[in-house]
């Protein structure tokens, strides 16, 4: 584990401090999922030069990145309660099994893990991509990922539009969309490495990809 | 076993062609994440068929089911008279999400061979 990696594991537990705050508005699991990415916005920004302590630091990053989640949140679709519960389920169910078997579950398999019918796996797939996206801020500053995105596009035309659309877009989806289409990891090695859910993972890929087509046929 | 679907060349159709391929991904029992590729790529192609489709256009999608293999092929009137351009940034999520991709146009059609499978070979 690297100082890095050190810094977040030894905080952790202060995102699940900071998201029991707000427990109630939303699924505790998704608070501290958008709680972690916070904490790693903080890690990555954090400069003790500065002399700060860097929990100080991180508690209006964590909080923020929770409370524009929330405000994301309620902008959405609204999706039944009772969907919106079973798409939580199986979005744990898919990490989980992926875990333990090391490869992504078939529906088949979540559906067997959770004793429901395969048609129900489907419908919570369905009504993840009709939640709110959760997306922290566009951070203006110019990402090194937009550099190395530049290797996969030839064309000097498409690379300036797709990099002007790409800068516009959340640095989260941007890390996302970079790692999908351009650096070819799968979806579950994303999901790890963003420490995010494989489901929120799709659900980004969807927004972003379809956002960056709109922008692109506008250019 | 092949699922045929024809719809309107309207973008508001889409979600029936990615509700299907994800159903069809199901079948083939492919793992949730290449599921969500397959549903990701069909949005896509279907967006460079209507990219340059005639107006009153209907698309056809064949899908065919295999174990661990989901082809699907959209095709659809359309104005290219030359190859689909390669160059987009459509392009480039095609190649990434698909194992095997083709398009070709021919008699005044265009038609997106897909083919989306486990496991999946991870390019880098």
């Amino acid at each position: 584990m690297d100082a890095r990696e050190q810094l977040i594991a030894d905080h952790l537990g202060l995102v699940h401090h900071v998201a029991r705050r707000f427990q109630g508005s939303g699924e505790f699991e998704d608070l501290v999922q958008v709680g972690t990415l916070g904490l790693i916005r903080a890690v990555d920004h954090f400069d003790p030069a500065q002399g700060n302590a860097f929990s100080s630091y991180a508690v209006p990053s964590i909080t923020g990145a929770i409370r524009h989640y929330l405000r994301d949140q309620a902008a959405s679709v609204k999706v039944p309660g009772r969907l919106q519960e079973a798409s939580a389920r199986v979005s744990r169910a898919i990490d989980r099994l992926s875990q333990s078997r090391g490869r992504s579950p078939k529906v088949a398999e979540i559906a067997a893990e959770l004793g429901i019918s395969t048609d129900q796996v489907l419908e919570a797939i369905e009504a993840n991509h009709a939640h709110a996206t959760i997306s922290l801020e566009s951070d203006e500053s110019p990402l090194e990922l937009l550099g190395v995105a530049d290797a996969g596009i030839e064309q000097a035309e498409t690379r300036m539009a797709v990099r002007q659309a790409l800068a516009a877009l959340p640095e989260l989806d941007r890390q996302v969309i970079h790692r999908r289409y351009y650096l070819g990891c799968s979806q579950t090695q994303i999901a790890e490495q963003l420490s995010i859910s494989q489901m929120q993972v799709s659900r980004i890929l969807g927004r972003a990809t379809r956002q960056l087509r709109s922008a692109l046929l506008d250019l | 076993m092949t699922v045929l679907i024809t719809l309107p060349a309207s973008a508001s159709y889409a979600s029936v062609l990615r509700s299907t391929a994800a159903a069809m991904a199901a079948r083939c029992e492919l793992g949730y994440d290449r599921l969500e590729d397959a549903r990701l790529a069909i949005d896509e192609a279907f967006a460079q068929l209507l990219a340059f489709a005639p107006e009153q256009a209907s698309v056809e999608c064949a899908f065919d089911e295999a174990p661990s293999d989901l082809r699907f092929v959209l095709t659809g009137p359309t104005r290219l008279i030359e190859a689909l351009p390669t160059d987009s940034f459509s392009w480039t999520v095609l190649s990434a999400l698909a194992d095997e991709l083709q398009a070709e146009v021919r008699d005044g059609r265009l038609a997106i061979h897909v083919r989306v499978h486990e496991p999946h070979e991870v390019s880098v």
